[in-house]
């Protein structure tokens, strides 16, 4: 047996933690530099059969606007006009208040899972965050319960964020931002444990799921699903076998298949070769956004998307390269039913 | 003196080992762990991977361990301390334990090797399995970058370990495969000072690594998994040849070692296979090699299993002295007679333990006190 090391970590429980006000406030010195302390509270989930998946299973909107490019930079006018229009579209709201309202409301504190880590060029944009964000406020979310993150504050930055809070309030940050971190407890589910950001088990009570279009060399796409992988402790653990079913197992923990009420898949670049690293020659402005509730259904929207481009480069279809998105699969199995995987039952309303 | 270790720093480092956990309390709300670090970014601080191939396209194969991860730019291999760099491998773990201890050797366990004396115990993050009993997964499965590490390059590794009066500087508690750059030169370092080094490991590493490793090494102990093939690849998402092969090597290379076996009920504590597995050792690697079944407690993921019953274990010692091999202990059970060493000719201990604590030593020069028979270890 491997001798145990006491001295790396306390055993501190969760329940001790979101017990402990009087250390949770300790917390806060962490925070309190980048603009005010996100662990004031512990979190509530929102309200299970009110808010959130109206669009519903097997729904996918897909809003594309080429005028969103203004040369090499995103038009953040018209991105935002596109992000409304697609997340009303999805609702079936007739309006901006009505169609954000019904995923977020003024009690929440929301947090945008960002994908960062492809530098500028291929990561979530600020032009789509600055949307969501716009849109939550519509809901009555406070700007100061609004939170913009990935794993860790280098990558956000990388990405072109600036770290800390903005003018309106939204605070951009990371797990490894000061005083943040990792449960101390593990999350399981199937074949997957992990250590969950805090952001999401402690902070959200609702969270957005911001992807991006991208071609993965192991699992065929990194999109929806994928993008938690960024939410725990272990990614690399989590790769054997494709990522099947790690993909789909960490989907299943309630905190992500639960908080999270909205996918707003950033399309505005894609990339159909040669991911997960940024590969400019790969690389085109798809002009557009992905949005759904459904994950396994934006992921197959997705992989279609990112085949027809393939195919139309004159490149074999991931099937036929041997690296077909299997999780999807697995995540729609009877075991998971995270959702629809078939292409041709997904309901796509284009905008 | 510059870039000297005082004891005072020494004292301080170990109380910071310590204290971690408190101390990421005391900043993040009593949140657990090591408060995050932001990953190393500059070269002068990381150490390009001993062993991987370029790929076209920037990538890179390790070639460290037989997983031989393929990495893009910009990932990590699955022990999670190493990541491509625009096409060049580099440890984020070289010069970064997080974990720093002075234990008995007798606790890693190394019962043939100095006994009574202490090791220098290091550990970086990560590992090459994920065992669902891992004893130490908080450190082992973690990414360098989310523990509270410590600065200490090799140089300065192998003077705290002098300083603390240390025989031997112990590799361990992860797995030191996965931070083999800083292993290999923490031992070159403690070899400069008259240090031994051991590597406490499972025994997953590819044979060229190893062979150049046992140039600086002077012991070894495998962690044995189970004898098993479904186990090591469904319980720790490892196979088992490349353990084996490794035990092969050692044996070739002179190399003292001993093997542990972990004891898990239902899924390793198959009588039959302890029997092929006691065979094997007799066939591949001789008599001599020492064998420690020891208790599991529940841990991890396996936390829906009772602790090891005591028969189980000893059934297991019944198997292995039956087969003929000369040194079988029972671990984890503090007080039990096959905690001893016993001379296999005249059958007197030779060795008396308790737990961690050494009674009695009636070895000189390496044989037994009473019938002069030779007793395999390294004893001074």
């Amino acid at each position: 047996m491997r001798e145990r090391d006491k001295s790396a970590r306390a055993d501190i429980t969760r329940r001790e933690f979101l017990g402990g006000a009087g250390a949770a406030a300790i917390g806060l010195i962490g925070m309190s530099a980048l603009g005010g302390g996100i662990f004031a509270e512990s979190a509530k989930a929102a309200p299970q059969g009110g808010k959130g998946r109206s669009g519903g299973r097997g729904v996918v909107v897909i809003g594309r606007d080429p005028k969103i490019w203004d040369g090499a930079k995103l038009n953040k006018d018209k991105t935002r006009d596109l992000a409304f229009r697609a997340v009303r579209a999805f609702s079936g709201a007739d309006s901006d208040v009505a169609a954000w309202s019904a995923f977020f409301g003024p009690d929440d504190r929301v947090s945008m899972k960002m994908n960062c880590i492809g530098g500028k060029k291929m990561s979530t944009t600020p032009a789509i965050v600055e949307a969501i964000a716009a849109g939550l406020m519509l809901a009555g979310v406070s700007a100061k319960n609004i939170v913009a993150w990935d794993r860790t504050e280098w990558e956000v930055r990388m990405a072109g964020f600036n770290t800390g809070r903005d003018k309106k309030g939204v605070l951009y940050t990371a797990t490894d931002a000061d005083g943040i971190g990792y449960d101390s407890e593990l999350t399981s589910w199937g074949e997957a444990s992990s250590l969950v950001s805090r952001i999401a088990s402690s902070y959200s009570s609702a969270m957005v799921n911001v992807p991006i279009l991208k071609d993965h060399d192991m699992t065929g796409i990194s999109c929806a699903m994928k993008n938690w992988y960024g939410a725990v402790n272990n990614p690399n653990k989590l790769h054997e076998n494709a990522c099947d079913p790690y993909i789909a197992d960490v989907n299943m923990m309630s905190v992500f298949r639960e908080k999270t009420k909205l996918i707003v898949l950033d399309a505005t670049t894609g990339q159909y070769n040669g991911g997960p690293g940024h590969k400019p020659k790969f690389t085109w402005p798809f002009a557009g956004l992905i949005v759904g509730t459904d994950p396994v259904a934006v992921d197959a929207v997705a992989y279609h998307i990112i085949d027809e481009k393939r195919k139309a480069e004159g490149l074999p279809t991931l099937k036929a390269q041997g690296r077909p998105p299997k999780f999807l699969n697995t995540a729609a199995d009877a075991k998971h039913k995270l959702g629809e995987n078939r292409y041709e039952k997904i309901r796509i309303i284009e905008v | 003196m510059k870039g000297c270790l005082t004891r005072r720093e020494f004292m301080t480092l170990a109380a910071l080992t310590c204290a971690a956990p408190a101390l990421a309390a005391a900043v993040s709300g009593g949140a657990a762990v090591a408060e995050p670090q932001r990953p190393k970014q500059s070269a002068g601080t990381e150490r390009e991977v001993y062993f991987y191939d370029k790929l076209p396209d920037k990538m890179v194969q390790c070639q460290i361990c037989p997983k031989k991860c393929k990495v893009g730019d910009a990932e990590r291999g699955f022990c999670g301390n190493k990541e491509n760099h625009g096409g060049k491998y580099v440890s984020l773990a070289y010069g970064n334990p997080c974990s720093i201890n002075n234990d008995p050797i007798e606790k890693k366990p190394l019962f043939h090797f100095l006994p009574g004396t202490n090791a220098f115990s290091l550990a970086a993050a990560g590992c090459n399995f994920d065992c669902k009993f891992c004893q130490n997964w908080e450190i082992s499965q973690s990414r360098p970058e989310q523990m509270r590490n410590i600065d200490l390059p090799p140089g300065r590794a192998a003077e705290a370990a002098q300083q603390a009066g240390s025989r031997t500087i112990a590799f361990t508690y992860s797995e030191p495969t996965v931070f083999y750059e800083y292993m290999y030169d923490c031992a070159v370092a403690g070899r400069k000072r008259g240090l031994r080094n051991v590597m406490i490991s499972n025994g997953y590493i590819n044979p060229k690594p190893m062979r150049k490793l046992c140039k600086t090494l002077d012991a070894v102990k495998i962690d044995f998994k189970a004898f098993t093939e479904g186990f090591y690849s469904k319980v720790c998402l490892g196979h088992l040849q490349p353990v084996l092969d490794t035990l092969v090597l050692l044996k070739s290379e002179r190399m003292w070692f001993e093997m542990v076996y972990l004891m898990i009920p239902t899924l390793n504590d198959n009588p039959a296979d302890i029997k092929r597995m006691s065979g094997w050792i007799m066939k591949n690697l001789g008599p001599d090699v020492p064998i420690h079944f020891t208790r599991f407690h529940p841990m991890y993921k396996l936390k829906n299993l009772q602790p090891t019953p005591l028969e189980s274990l000893e059934r297991a010692y019944d198997i292995c002295k039956k087969a003929g091999m000369h040194f079988v202990y029972i671990g984890n059970v503090p007080g039990h007679r096959a905690e001893n060493t016993y001379c296999p000719k005249c059958e007197k201990a030779v060795v008396r333990r308790y737990g961690y604590v050494i009674q009695a030593i009636d070895i000189d020069a390496g044989r037994c006190r009473f019938c002069k028979t030779a007793i395999p270890g390294v004893w001074s």
